[in-house]
């Protein structure tokens, strides 16, 4: 059982994907509790799928070897889609959610139409679509490590605010709070996020990232410190045991991950509901 | 009101901008709690309210009344500061309610996603998120003032449950809890009664009343006339404009109220004077006797 945990944090690459995964759910099932609570689950995807005209560009400039030029192609797209989708959702004149649709649709084609232009692209596309995690290098490691703090510590900082504004936004106004800021900067750490964890579960699978962790955590906990934790323990839980089965199996990594994450929650349910089921034949 | 010492002194730059005004404006001590003067406010082109003018003394219960579409809703906003005013102006204690922290305002159709996993201590927390300041958690006086609010409604012994376990009148509490840890002196509610059965009117009616002896001034739309009568200080009678403002007597007479609710309203004549009764199918409220 030990060498069977052990064989395969004998490969590096196996190691440093197994740090990057940890790193991306704690990250992810972090900002994914906000995107659950405020119901912006939609904006999420939107937002990593609006990546990838970025990664179109910063591929065909720079080349498959460079990949900080891709990195911050794909932070820059990130983040001007997010304020983008920050300023369409202030305004009320049209149904936001059609907005967003037609931006993230149109950015996605946008994007593989770019990529598409170079010959053999579809081996490329699979990667950006669905990650790679066992191609993560050190020096994605180290990306990883300073954005990934820096969001967390923003989270932290206005940890009061963004939970404040994200319930009662009403209250919020009256207390005189900038309510478009935070909106703001909420988008902001869901797009690096988006960025972080490209090379991990890749444009396809983000939401379920995003989503999956923090949805099982909201289910088992009472109260928003405690889903942060259960979060990111279900988080890094899914990214190694995913990898140790991506290893043995051969499963494609991020699939493979995110699999593990909605076991997590489908036995999450059936605890809960349950548990629901034996509380109502209780009190009858 | 006692405001606290700013607790910003560090940071100023970034926490200044981040709350616009710490503390909320300080109130001029000569000034109306409430003073609407020839108000004109609503969407596009169309205003709700048409050049509303009334003055509210500190500790004061206004009863907002009128038929449906009066534009009561749209008052309650523009005092709270929700809804900018097309024309005039509203002062609080001498200032723009923007300025101000010291308004709570319990919206009518309450849209808040109950299943947040937050406890009733968190949610009457957030009423001080403003005085806690940026980057600041709770201190030991603010843990005290949350359990003090609580408690003065009721709900204490359930502060550390989650608030989605609670019943529509609890919720109601929950607010007026949340506005008192906000040191609110100004409470708007916007038909707060909906949906509440009879005994929780007179819970909710109650603490209402006991507001009053806290010194905070209280305005409330509701359809009951008779509610706006026994526990109202002052009633505004709300059709577009203002067709009666005053006490609950002066303004509840046969001629005003015709006025104001037109052929929807019958003056049956009763034992003890007039009795009123207001067809449900104009004003949406219960039929009800003055």
């Amino acid at each position: 059982m030990v060498e069977w945990l052990i064989d395969p944090l004998r490969y590096a690459f196996m190691v440093r994907g197994m740090i990057a995964a940890v790193a991306v759910g704690i990250l992810c099932s972090t900002v994914g509790a906000f995107v659950v609570l405020r119901g912006m689950t939609f904006i999420g995807d939107a937002l990593a799928h609006a990546v990838l005209p970025g990664l179109a560009v910063g591929f065909l400039t720079a080349g498959k070897g460079d990949r900080d030029t891709l990195f911050w192609w794909a932070m820059g797209t990130a983040i001007l889609t997010a304020l983008g989708m920050g300023w369409v959702s202030s305004r009320t004149r049209f149904r936001e959610d059609a907005a967003i649709g037609i931006v993230f649709a149109g950015m996605f084609a946008l994007g593989i139409a770019l990529i598409s232009t170079v010959r053999g692209f579809s081996v490329d596309l699979v990667h950006f679509l669905f990650g790679n995690v066992l191609g993560v290098s050190t020096h994605d490691l180290f990306l990883i490590a300073i954005f990934g703090s820096a969001v967390l510590t923003l989270l932290f900082l206005f940890y009061k605010e963004l939970v404040l504004v994200s319930f009662d936004i009403t209250l919020a106004r009256t207390l005189r709070i900038r309510a478009a800021f935070y909106r703001y900067l909420l988008f902001v750490l869901v797009a690096v996020t988006v960025v972080l964890s490209l090379q991990t579960v890749g444009i396809g699978l983000m939401l379920a990232m995003l989503v999956t962790p923090a949805s099982t955590a909201h289910l088992l906990t009472k109260r928003l410190p405690s889903m942060l934790l259960v979060g990111a323990i279900l988080g890094a839980a899914s990214g190694i045991i995913g990898l140790y089965l991506s290893f043995y199996w051969g499963v494609a990594s991020g699939a493979s991950i995110v699999l593990v994450s909605i076991i997590f929650f489908l036995i999450a349910l059936a605890f809960t509901s349950h548990r629901a089921r034996f509380q109502r034949t209780d009190a009858s | 009101m006692s405001h606290r010492g700013s607790p910003s002194q560090r940071n100023r730059s970034l926490t200044s901008w981040l709350r616009p005004s710490p503390e909320g404006a300080q109130h001029e001590p000569e000034a109306a709690a409430v003073s609407v003067d020839h108000l004109t406010a609503g969407y596009t082109q169309h205003p709700a309210i048409i050049d509303v003018s009334f003055d509210l003394q500190a500790g004061e219960r206004l009863a907002v009344v009128g038929p449906n579409g009066a534009g009561k809703s749209t008052l309650l906003k523009t005092i709270a500061g929700l809804l900018a005013p097309m024309k005039g102006d509203v002062r609080i204690h001498g200032h723009g309610p923007c300025q101000h922290i010291c308004i709570a305002y319990v919206p009518q159709k309450n849209t808040l996603d109950w299943q947040f996993p937050i406890t009733l201590s968190d949610f009457v927390m957030m009423g001080r998120t403003q005085r806690l300041g940026a980057f600041h958690r709770p201190r030991s006086q603010d843990h005290a003032a949350a359990q003090s609010a609580l408690a003065a409604v009721e709900l204490a012994p359930l502060a550390h449950q989650q608030i989605e376990a609670l019943s529509g009148g609890q919720q109601q509490r929950l607010f007026i809890a949340r506005a008192l840890a906000q040191e609110a002196e100004l409470i708007l509610f916007d038909e707060p009664l909906v949906g509440l059965d009879v005994h929780t009117h007179h819970e909710v009616l109650d603490l209402i009343s006991s507001l009053h002896q806290r010194q905070v001034t209280v305005i409330m739309s509701l359809h009951d006339l008779t509610i706006a009568a026994s526990h109202f200080d002052k009633i505004l009678l709300l059709r577009g404009d203002v067709m009666g403002f005053g006490k609950p007597k002066d303004v509840l007479v046969e001629s005003v109220l015709r006025r104001a609710y037109g052929s929807c309203l019958q003056v049956v004549p009763g034992e003890n004077g007039a009795f009123v009764v207001h067809d449900t199918a104009c004003s949406g409220g219960d039929p009800s006797h003055g």
